[in-house]
């Protein structure tokens, strides 16, 4: 059986996870990606995207009870899981393959 | 800082449950982020934007998720995955074949998403013009519902009948029973339970004060009848019916609280009405409705032995037994009415009996026509927003012409094409049918009090209702064909070769172009028949409201007074009561003039049955009817009623005195042409009167119809039951209270009730018809601007994809006039055949409306002429827009745009 594809904007989530570390909930995921790529994401997206991750279970998630320090508000945190480790290595050194001597090429263009 | 609530409410809605306040929270944590940057409009119009961002992505999420997961992917070999490496076997099992229909029904919805949020604002015009066209329906559908469709508030109210009289060769129908007669049905009839009632109205005395209550007077069984419970107590026996064991009543909850305090027991307690005392017996739950009311008090029937059959006075309805219909029901009540013509020939030849259901004798025929005419006059908003939203697809099809076209190169079907058409159509409609409901929710409780401002009974409670759901469906399903379709198959015969060979101007040819105009040519002629329609009723409203009454209605106050038998139980006691009160009435400042009337105009009037001496009657022929009027002096000076010849009624006109009458010009003209009736003798119940004077005529009832009226002399008569009426100089502030006095003086047990101006009642009557126009009127223009923005939409259109061709007249020479003449005219054409078609349209929809004209002919050509005028000239307007653009071309800029 195959595995299922990993679109761009999917991998984009699971690096701002991994960057974002234990503070991992929507919000700040929200605001690093738009920080990185300098373009506005919109929430909702992140929120699918993390659901489809979850469902291809390359995220997990748990329920942070809510206190008041943090407003009050229940949060639901994202950590990724090991296939994911592996799904982002195995990725970095595809497009690592791919990059190789492209440097060159680009500047000239 | 808060959040939008409406905007909140509606993330939730697309929201799983078990993320709700989660995204929400953190939804609102992004809102506070934002709101340090930027301005409180700018984030408020951020959080709106993540609400349309939302509920886009996951509907669509979930319309692929659910076939995906649920339908196609249990099936499939590769769970999930939409694109295939290879094409299944076409030769494979049924099963194979139904999964591989489901897998691309899943790719297609998923393709038409895409390719739907990359044209958003076409498709959010496209949503809200159908949002419209679906939310119209649907409120209508609600109320129309209510009318015809819903059930009754009680148990298996289908098989509830209402038995009515009819007298043919008199011309009525849906007429009240005799009580004799009523006793007769009811004990031989084997199809079904009978019961009967009557409205009264009673002083109630209780508390130092005398208020009017309203009550039905009812059968045995009455409550069994209708499936209904007692809260307590029983309901009256057949021989409580009878007159002298008539003293018992039944309560309703509400009433036994405010009489007896709440808590209390009401049986056994006793009630002062009209003098004598009533021991309740039985109460009815609060909520329960008969009639259009919520009755406070119940009385038994109370039938005298004098009561002849000939005294029609009792509403009759039944319920059927089990295994048993209409049509046995009704056969056996034809047979029994004939029976008791046989018996009973002096009272009952010519009067037969027949049932309907008592649903249509609650919502009567007028009623329904109204409501059938709305339907269809929402039915064509509809049509015509399907064709404007099917105007917009096809602009699309063809702005997509080079991607169809090279989709179909590479290898998609025809049907394919066709499908992924169909499925954009399908998501536009469900999401126009989606936000027609919310309009038709938003919209239903204004609606409904609107058309209903006194509550029927099950009314109340109207919401959209299930089969409201259903018929919005329904109605979403057929407009995604009707303006799916066209776009879709005119779609798929896309050429590459021809698209590439022309350029962007391409797969726009003739055709295509012939189908938009088609469409819009219909728009035209629906909308021109809606608004002819609606010009039709508001020429007959004004006609309504302008109408002659015969009388002065200003400053005309009424009122009612009804006297009891037990204080009043000879003639002698009412007349003198009539007189005195007259005299105390006339005494009040400002009153210029008073009189009375067993009923006023606008009132429904009696009427009775006529003879004149001298005129045979053929055997088998009864005698005629006409409305009476039993009135006190002064009265046709108090309305400012003219005298034609003759005299009116005075004081001396009393009981020791011969009977006379007075004549309406219209009941002059049906018997007396060309003489004069005054010193003729007409027999009125079997009594010669003489007829003294001629009067002119004045309206009964709201309609073209003046009705011949007999007036007799109330002091001859001696009628119980009075409406008052006080001319006054124009102050009638202090007028009830002054009233009440007076009659308080002459007899403190008396109640006024009924009071109000009789510009008022006038209103009333008129509101009603205002409602239906004003709906109407609605109608009509959104249909109207639905079709302008039709006309423009493809003027422009043809503009843009002419706009070489009108470079190059230009550089030829052509003037910008002679452009916009050019332009125009095509416009012009357009709503030209358009128009002519509508008028077609127009004259099936009024001949059909024929019977809610009032002075108004259905091919009133000033209606007709007005609004085609009006209709054509806002088309030349809507096209002269783009015609004004197109003249400003620069012609070197034209011949270069592609």
């Amino acid at each position: 059986m195959g595995r299922e594809s990993l679109g761009e904007f999917e991998l984009q989530v699971l690096l701002a996870i991994l960057r974002l570390g234990a503070e991992s909930y929507s919000v700040p995921i929200v605001l690093e990606l738009e920080d990185k790529t300098e373009r506005s994401v919109a929430p909702a997206a992140v929120y699918i995207a993390l659901r489809r991750l979850e469902k291809k279970g390359l995220v997990s998630s748990r329920m942070s009870s809510a206190s008041p320090e943090e407003g009050g508000r229940p949060r639901r945190y994202f950590k990724l899981t090991k296939p994911a480790f592996e799904r982002l290595r195995e990725s970095q050194r595809t497009m690592e393959r791919l990059w190789e001597g492209i440097g060159a090429v680009l500047e000239q263009g | 800082m808060t959040n939008p609530g409406i905007a909140q409410r509606l993330i939730k809605l697309c929201l799983p449950q078990a993320d709700r306040e989660v995204v929400l929270a953190e939804l609102a944590e992004l809102h506070a982020v934002r709101s340090h940057k930027e301005s409180g409009t700018g984030v408020r119009r951020w959080y709106w934007k993540q609400v349309v961002s939302f509920s886009s992505r996951l509907v669509s999420e979930w319309l692929s998720g659910t076939l995906r997961l649920h339908v196609a992917g249990p099936l499939l070999d590769r769970p999930g995955g939409l694109k295939p490496t290879k094409r299944p076997d076409r030769g494979r099992s049924r099963v194979g074949r139904v999964v591989e229909s489901l897998r691309l029904l899943v790719a297609d919805m998923d393709h038409a998403f895409r390719a739907l949020r990359r044209s958003r604002s076409l498709i959010l015009a496209a949503v809200l013009t159908l949002a419209l066209g679906i939310g119209a329906n649907a409120i209508v559908f609600s109320v129309v519902d209510v009318l015809m469709l819903h059930p009754l508030p009680y148990e298996e109210s289908e098989s509830l009948l209402d038995v009515y009289g009819v007298s043919e060769e008199r011309g009525l129908v849906f007429q009240p029973v005799s009580a004799q007669d009523f006793a007769d049905l009811r004990n031989r009839s084997l199809t079904m339970e009978v019961v009967a009632w009557y409205p009264a109205n009673y002083n109630l005395v209780g508390g130092g004060a005398t208020e009017r209550v309203q009550a039905l007077r009812i059968s045995a069984k009455f409550f069994e009848v209708l499936g209904t419970n007692l809260v307590s107590g029983r309901e009256f026996t057949t021989q409580e019916e009878r007159y002298g064991d008539h003293r018992v009543a039944i309560v309703s909850e509400g009433f036994s609280d405010r009489a007896f305090g709440s808590g209390a027991s009401a049986i056994g307690r006793s009630l002062k009405l009209d003098g004598e005392s009533y021991t309740v017996v039985g109460v009815v739950p609060g909520d329960f409705a008969f009639a259009h009311n919520n009755t406070p008090l119940w009385l038994p029937l109370g039938i005298g032995e004098a009561d002849d059959r000939s005294a029609r006075n009792l509403n009759v309805f039944a319920r059927l037994n089990p295994e048993t219909n209409i049509a046995q029901a009704r056969a056996e009540v034809q047979m029994i009415a004939d029976g008791l013509t046989y018996r009973h020939l002096d009272t009952n030849s010519g009067w037969g009996i027949d049932v309907r259901p008592l649903r249509d004798s609650l919502f009567p025929e007028v009623v329904r026509s109204v409501s059938t005419v709305l339907l269809v006059a929402v039915g064509f908003v509809l049509l015509i927003a399907c064709a404007n939203v099917a105007n917009m697809m096809l602009a699309r099809a063809d702005s997509r012409g080079r991607e169809l076209a090279v989709r179909k190169a590479l290898g998609a079907g025809r049907t394919r094409i066709v499908r992924l058409l169909l499925a954009e159509a399908a998501i536009v409609s469900a999401a126009g049918g989606a936000l027609g409901l919310l309009v038709a929710v938003a919209g239903i409780s204004g609606v409904l009090a609107f058309v209903f401002p006194e509550p029927v009974p099950g009314i109340g409670s109207v919401d959209v209702s299930g089969r409201v759901l259903l018929f919005t469906c329904a109605v979403t399903g057929l407009t995604t064909l009707l303006f799916g379709l066209g776009p879709a198959i005119r779609g798929s015969v896309h050429n590459l070769a021809d698209v590439l060979k022309s350029g962007r101007q391409s797969g726009t040819g003739g055709k295509r172009g012939r189908v938009r105009k088609l469409l819009v040519v219909s728009q035209v002629s629906l909308a021109l028949a809606l608004l002819v329609a609606s010009g039709l009723l508001i020429k007959s409203f004004v006609r309504l409201q302008t109408l002659e009454l015969g009388f002065d209605h200003e400053n005309l106050f009424t009122f009612r007074v009804v006297l009891p038998e037990r204080g009043y139980p000879d003639p002698e006691a009412v007349t003198g009561f009539h007189l005195t009160l007259l005299g105390r009435l006339a005494a009040i400042p400002n009153a210029l003039s008073v009189s009375g009337a067993s009923s006023l105009p606008l009132h429904t009037a009696e009427h009775i049955e006529y003879l004149l001496p001298g005129t045979d009657l053929p055997a088998n022929r009864s005698a005629p009817w006409v409305a009476r009027r039993a009135v006190l002096p002064d009265y046709f000076n108090t309305m400012r009623l003219g005298i034609i010849s003759g005299r009116t009624f005075d004081r001396s006109n009393d009981f020791a005195t011969p009977p006379v009458a007075v004549v309406n010009q219209a009941m002059a003209e049906r018997h007396w042409r060309g003489e004069s009736p005054v010193g003729q003798q007409i027999l009125l119940s079997g009594r010669t009167h003489e007829i003294v004077g001629v009067v002119e005529n004045a309206i009964n009832q709201l309609g073209p119809n003046v009705d011949p009226i007999v007036y007799s002399a109330a002091l001859q008569e001696s009628p119980s039951a009075m409406v008052y009426v006080v001319r006054s100089s124009g102050e009638h502030a202090g007028m009830l209270d002054a009233v009440k006095h007076e009659v308080a003086q002459v007899d403190p047990n008396l109640a006024v009730f009924g009071s109000r101006m009789m510009t008022d009642h006038l209103n009333a009557g008129l509101l009603e018809v205002g409602i239906i126009v004003s709906m109407m009127l609605l109608a009509a223009v959104i249909a109207v601007l639905l079709a302008l923005t039709g006309v423009y939409g493809v003027v422009s259109y043809s503009v843009a994809q002419r706009t070489r061709e009108l470079g190059i007249r230009m550089a030829l020479g052509a003037g910008g006039k002679a452009i916009v003449a050019l332009i125009v005219r095509q416009g012009g054409l357009l709503a030209a055949i358009g128009l002519g078609l509508g008028l077609v349209v127009s004259m099936l929809l009024a001949r059909g409306m024929a019977g809610m004209l009032f002075g108004v002919s259905a091919t009133d050509p000033f209606v007709f002429c007005g609004v085609l005028l009006a209709v054509f000239m806002t088309c030349v307007l809507a096209s002269y827009m783009p015609a004004k653009r197109a003249s400003r071309i620069d012609p070197l800029e034209a011949i270069r745009y592609e």
